[in-house]
């Protein structure tokens, strides 16, 4: 049966989203860190607790489910489809969501390259899944912009996790070709070099080393994406062997 | 939040549309059995194997009801469970539930 007639489906999601509408119905605290749409709907909290039920994080909270009508992960919500006047994903809306951090406004969330200061959906939930910590750093007079959208040359895991910026500079603290930096050690847990980790372990899906893996790392180029980090060889698109990644990156110059 | 009584009518309604579709797909189901029956005794009364040929292909067949008929039976479940998940437990965790009933039946989104 396709799923779009299927009424056990629809009548599944209305229940959930009724159950969501209910819960969403908060009062947000003045000196929190929250996302709030432009039509004062609130729509979820920043927090490193991905269980807290008004965390953004939790997939089965009101405003982390991607049924839940005030979630910006819901593609059909009026706060994360394309369409949506208050969506962060509809690059013409001019009233996307605004980032709150200890009650002060710092960036809109959005696609629309037009509206200041911004930050790109897509860089604030890899970051907010990544580093939430830093988010909550954020201050209006920072730079942000600069941190969220890189323009440098970095690895990076399926998950999002930053594995490390891809230069010939050995002394650089965030190389993948420092030795004893966190993205170059063979002990270190964001490292690909790690045969034991999570980014560097035979077994991985996430590693450059697991040959069947189909979601390696991903290799960044001045801040565009150009391929994989893999030993996989049918894997499509450019690939780069894990094992020559440092003569490649001398021949690429990336200083 | 709708009150019981409403979330148990709506229930009802799609558990006997269900039922209804679950009753087509077992009338398929025994009629191509039956054909295939039917092609067997053909080969052996003719004493023509090539007869025996249809009843193989319409068994493979039998693979696609047979699965959307236990589809529907994972479904009419997760129906008859949504109403005491929804009365018993807070919001919040019957929210969670009902999204995992979801994911169960329809699948998980992949990177979140």
């Amino acid at each position: 049966m396709a799923d779009k007639g299927d009424k056990t489906k629809k009548l599944l999601e209305h229940l959930l989203g009724e159950l969501y509408e209910e819960q969403s119905n908060v009062q947000e605290n003045r000196r929190e860190s929250f996302l709030k749409a432009q039509d004062g709907q609130y729509l979820g909290k920043i927090t490193t607790n991905r269980y807290d039920n008004d965390s953004i994080l939790n997939k089965y909270g009101p405003f982390g489910s991607r049924y839940s009508n005030t979630s910006i992960f819901n593609k059909y919500s009026p706060y994360g489809s394309r369409y949506g006047s208050y969506s962060i994903n509809n690059p013409h809306s001019t009233q996307p969501p605004q980032l709150v951090i200890n009650g002060d406004i710092i960036a809109y969330i959005t696609k629309n390259r037009h509206l200041n200061p911004k930050i790109d959906p897509d860089n604030f939930i890899s970051k907010l899944t990544t580093d939430p910590s830093g988010i909550l750093r954020l201050r209006s007079n920072s730079n942000f912009e600069s941190e969220f959208n890189r323009q440098d040359s970095y690895l990076e895991a399926d998950d999002g996790t930053f594995l490390g910026k891809l230069t010939s500079n050995e002394y650089d603290s965030e190389s993948v070709l420092n030795k004893y930096g966190n993205f170059g050690s063979q002990y270190s847990t964001t490292s690909i070099f790690n045969e034991y980790g999570t980014y560097g372990g035979t077994y991985s899906s996430q590693s450059p080393f697991n040959e069947y893996s189909t979601t390696p790392p991903k290799i960044y180029i001045n801040g565009e994406f150009w391929g994989y980090l893999t030993v996989n060889e049918y894997l499509s698109g450019n690939k780069l062997n894990p094992k020559e990644l440092k003569n490649w990156i001398s021949q690429k110059i990336l200083s | 939040m709708a009150d019981t009584k409403e979330i148990l009518d709506r229930i009802d309604k799609v558990l006997r549309d269900n039922k209804r579709t679950e009753n087509i797909y077992l009338f398929l189901t025994v009629l191509l059995f039956l054909s295939g029956i039917a092609c067997i005794i053909t080969a052996l009364v003719t004493g023509e194997l090539v007869w025996s040929t249809p009843s193989a292909v319409t068994t493979g067949f039998l693979y696609f009801p047979l699965k959307e008929i236990k589809v529907l039976r994972n479904k009419n479940v997760a129906l008859a469970t949504a109403p005491i998940i929804i009365t018993q437990l807070p919001p919040d965790k019957a929210a969670e539930e009902i999204q995992k009933l979801l994911e169960h039946i329809y699948g998980g989104e992949n990177g979140r």
